[in-house]
């Protein structure tokens, strides 16, 4: 093949939010597609199918192939675009009749929780009417087919992204009108007659016909852009321009024509269904809602999940990991970004944790290496003694949170390999003398600052520990999956699976599964952060209304998401710095420990007070200054994990490559010789673009949507009214959007890129 | 019967709103040894920050397109280096072009140096740009920035939707 048309056909722009939108629209039409067509297989025949996935193809092909690449250079490949967006896509999606399939493809509580109340809305039937009435739909498409091709908008959406897009919807939805009253998708009603869409068409066919001969017939360049643009293939301008034309006229008035012929037939012949006709069945009522998805019953994954043998190997590999860590933590070299101690734990494996808990659930808990020397511990120790009553809280667990925030920045852990190795070190150390001498999981559940993250973070993990069915617990008399077996043991948590709720305290060890002679507790999906929605007792948790030691934790782990992100900005660092010398501080440490106690003690604090008066000023029995201040305190967490992992996120791709040299480094001091590190791998920038900032907004908004969210339902079912429930959660949405305000100036800051190897 | 076309609607909306396409505009061209070379630069108009440098390198003879050049992009603030790029075609869109990303940075006058070396045939040109102050972060990515005050006015008027038919 030609290197040049070659280099021309490869020139695609694959946008992955695109691919990801036009997916989904096919996934979900297809799924409503097969669920209506078992009562209705006359009406939604394959073919329609066919016909609307290959709408979705025409319109990817439009805006993502070389036809866009080169919609700057030639007029003829620009108005090819166009005619697909206009002519081709658009007829394609309405043959494939979309509107049931899309709405039956959803999960019904979406279709009749989410989108019912919108379905009804008198407002939009109108707005639907109008803007589906003939004359506007005619009118709309010729109105932005001649407006767009203006001289001076025409150029401007050229030479601009923006409004190259708002011109690109423009004609789509503009077809989209126009050919909806000539298709007529089922089970829209016509307005007028059909016959009406033959003149439609005719005088369609007519403007495009002047219009494309303007283009063909005139004797001058319209835009003058395409004088200034570098000719391709020995054609000049004007001829372009009018090959352009011909593509429009011709292959415009050839569908134009073709469709006219159809419908006409279509009139003619009763024996064809007549699109809006009444359909001979209705649909029938919705099918129930498909079981959870059971990552125990998924091939392999299920196996890993379930077997002992499957998490001990991970639980070992991590261990070796950990200790080859350690080694060239304390033996390797001091600088950070050269030592595995400073790559993989600050780099890779808090991102891992954090990705986990987002796309899955605890899976570091279920993996943590700490739990080997813990059962070492157990067979030399007693492991007899009760964890002390004053201690069964979280109120240590988030003292020793807030004090790994304050290390991490004031000591510069992530700076210091050695640091980092007896860090390691002391969790292996505290894991066997505390599990060695208490029984149950007391390290576990009251102390390790990393359980405790992951068990506030796993609130809006997308599975759960949970039971298969909720009637075989009713005729169970041995609760095995809490007292165990003599092969396999229960909850060391105390989670009871009967009453337990969400993933709080659950460290997916699976000893449950195990456990249960029913075989009736699996790893099932579930909606992320709904465990937060009601208030419903749990296990060995009372309700989280009442526990004010959980939600301060969770209100240190989510305030310390702001704070450890802030303190690698750098107008933070030089602010930090000026209050240090202003207060003649001999170091900036002290005004960050202020800082984090503020964020820790006093806001918290604040918060409670500020519950109080608020409590009193709603007067409402079930929402006592208690139950605000913890549930609001919950419903913080999407917001907080959402800022970890934008700022993890960031990491990791910057550093993405520093595994491949500071692995071949640390072969080559333990004598396999591996070949000379390439240190360039050690920064990238992929994270330097504005895609990648515009994600990091996208994660913030959906962790503060799905804050609001928990917070609105915390006031809800108790405020009648929706004035007074909107008034009611004023606060808790005011803070959320103060930290989602904080978390974007963060974003917008230049990052010190800390521990990381920069050109 | 309920009217559907709503969701329908918002879900064309979102594959309406990623028909993208790329900007540019001629900065520069120049012919010498029986080469062409085109310079495109974007956004327009240029602003400090990053920008888009776009080379296309033709023959003369026949406009055909030469892919097998090494090019180098150079920004310079008067005779001082700021940044010495690569071009090429990975970094491009369209595949005939050589691109490379250069961050102008601060509004004014600065100078592009493109040099491209075809099988011993070089080219160069150097063109002034003339930067408008970059934009404020916020107006980059208003979009994204907005969604959630659409989103919680979407569910306002879902509640109060719901609650007019309940009552």
């Amino acid at each position: 093949m030609n290197p040049v048309v070659g280099a021309a056909l490869a020139s695609w722009r694959v946008d992955p939010l695109l691919v990801a939108v036009l997916f989904a629209i096919g996934a979900v039409y297809i799924r409503g597609w097969r669920r209506l067509r078992r009562d209705l297989p006359e009406r939604l025949p394959p073919w329609r199918a066919v016909s609307f996935l290959s709408g979705l193809a025409v319109f990817f092909l439009a805006v993502a192939s070389p036809l866009d690449a080169f919609a700057n250079l030639l007029l003829q490949v620009h108005m090819l675009q166009h005619f697909l967006l206009m002519m081709v896509a658009p007829p394609l999606l309405w043959l494939g009749l979309p509107e049931l399939p899309l709405l039956h493809g959803l999960p019904e509580v979406l279709r009749r929780d989410g989108l019912g109340p919108f379905l009804a809305w008198p407002i939009l039937h109108r707005i639907r009417s109008f803007l589906t009435h003939p004359v506007v739909c005619w009118l709309g498409f010729v109105g932005v087919t001649w407006a767009w091709h203006v001289p001076t908008l025409y150029e401007r959406a050229l030479l601009d992204p923006f409004w190259h897009e708002v011109e690109h919807a423009s004609f789509f939805f503009g077809a989209l009108l126009f050919w909806f009253p000539i298709l007529q998708p089922w089970p829209s009603i016509p307005h007028w007659s059909r016959w009406v869409m033959v003149p439609y068409l005719f005088l369609a066919s007519l403007q495009a016909t002047v219009f494309s001969a303007l283009f063909v017939f005139s004797d001058r360049v319209v835009y003058s852009i395409y004088e200034s643009v570098p000719r391709l293939g020995g054609m000049s301008a004007l001829e372009d321009q009018q090959i352009a034309g011909a593509v429009m006229w011709v292959p415009g008035s050839f569908v134009l024509l073709a469709t006219t012929m159809i419908l006409v037939a279509q009139l003619l012949s009763p024996k064809l269904v007549r699109p809006g006709a009444t359909p001979d069945r209705t649909p029938s009522s919705p099918r129930p809602r498909s079981a959870a998805t059971d990552a125990l019953l998924l091939p392999g994954v299920g196996w890993i999940l379930r077997a002992r043998a499957g998490r001990r190997i991970f639980q070992g590999v991590l261990l070796l990991f950990a200790a080859f860590v350690v080694f060239d933590g304390v033996w390797g070299p001091e600088m950070s970004a050269m030592n595995l101690a400073g790559v993989f734990p600050w780099t890779y494996w808090r991102t891992f944790v954090v990705v986990g808990l987002l796309a899955a659930g605890n899976l570091f808990c279920f993996a943590c290496p700490f739990m080997l020397p813990r059962a070492v511990g157990r067979r030399f120790l007693p492991s007899s003694r009760a964890w002390p009553r004053a201690l069964r809280s979280k109120w240590l667990a988030a003292g020793l949170f807030a004090l790994y925030l304050w290390a991490y920045e004031v000591w510069a852990i992530w700076d210091g390999p050695v640091w980092t190795a007896w860090v390691v070190v002391g969790y292996f150390v505290a894991a066997f003398a505390i599990d060695g001498i208490f029984k149950g999981a007391s390290f576990c559940k009251y102390v390790c600052p990393i359980g405790q993250f992951n068990f506030i973070g796993s609130l809006v993990s997308p599975f759960e520990v949970r039971l298969r069915s909720t009637s075989v617990c009713a005729s169970c008399d041995t609760q095995d999956c809490i007292r165990g077996r003599e092969d396999a043991p229960g909850c060391e948590l105390d989670l009871f699976l009967p009453s337990k709720v969400g993933n709080l305290d659950c460290t997916f060890c699976m000893d449950c599964v195990r456990a249960c002679p029913h075989e009736n507790v699996g790893v099932l999906s579930r909606i992320p952060g709904r465990e937060l929605v009601r208030d419903s007792p749990r296990a060995s948790l009372g309700r989280l209304g009442t526990r004010r030691d959980l939600a301060v934790l969770t209100l240190v782990v989510v305030l310390g998401a702001f704070l450890n992100a802030a303190g690698m900005v750098a107008p933070v660092a030089e602010a930090s710095s000026r209050l240090a010398n202003t207060l003649g501080l001999p170091s900036r440490q002290l005004v960050f420990t202020v800082a984090l106690l503020l964020f820790v003690v006093a806001v918290p604090l604040a918060l409670d007070v500020g519950a109080r008066w608020w409590s009193a000023r709603i007067a409402c029995a079930e929402l006592d200054a208690r139950t605000l201040f913890c549930r609001w305190a919950l419903a913080l967490v999407p917001l907080g994990m959402a800022m970890w992992a934008v700022h993890f996120g960031l990491h990791l791709s910057m550093g993405i490559g520093s595994a491949v040299p500071v692995t071949m480094r640390a072969l080559n001091d333990l004598g396999f010789s591996v070949g000379r590190p390439d240190w360039s791998l050690s920064h990238s920038m992929a994270a330097a673009g504005d895609d990648f900032v515009a994600l990091q907004i996208l994660a913030l908004d959906l962790g503060l949507l799905a804050t609001l969210y928990l917070g609105w339902r915390v006031v809800r079912p108790h405020v009648s009214g929706l004035g007074a429930a909107v008034r009611a959660v004023a606060p808790c949405a005011t803070f959320a959007a103060a930290l989602f305000a904080v978390g974007v100036w963060i974003l917008f800051q230049p990052m010190e890129m800390r521990g990381m190897l920069m050109p | 019967m309920t009217t559907r076309w709503p969701f329908f609607f918002l879900l064309l909306l979102a594959m309406g709103g990623t028909a993208r396409a790329d900007g540019g505009a001629v900065v520069g061209q120049t012919r010498a040894e029986g080469l062409s070379m085109t310079i495109f630069a974007a956004p327009v108009p240029l602003r400090a920050g990053l920008v888009d440098v776009s080379v296309l390198l033709q023959s003369i003879d026949d406009d055909r397109a030469i892919l097998d050049a090494a090019v180098e992009v150079t920004l310079r603030a008067g005779e001082r280096v700021l940044e010495r790029v690569q071009g090429s075609h990975a970094a491009a869109t369209n595949k005939i072009l050589y691109a490379a990303q250069v961050e102008i940075p601060a509004p004014g006058v600065w100078a592009l140096e493109v040099r491209a070396d075809s099988g011993g045939q070089p080219i160069e040109a150097r063109v002034l740009l003339e930067a408008a102050p970059g934009l404020a972060p916020a107006s980059r990515f208003w979009v994204w920035l907005v969604l959630p005050a659409v989103a919680v006015t979407v569910f306002l008027l879902h509640q109060w939707l719901g609650e007019r038919a309940r009552s």
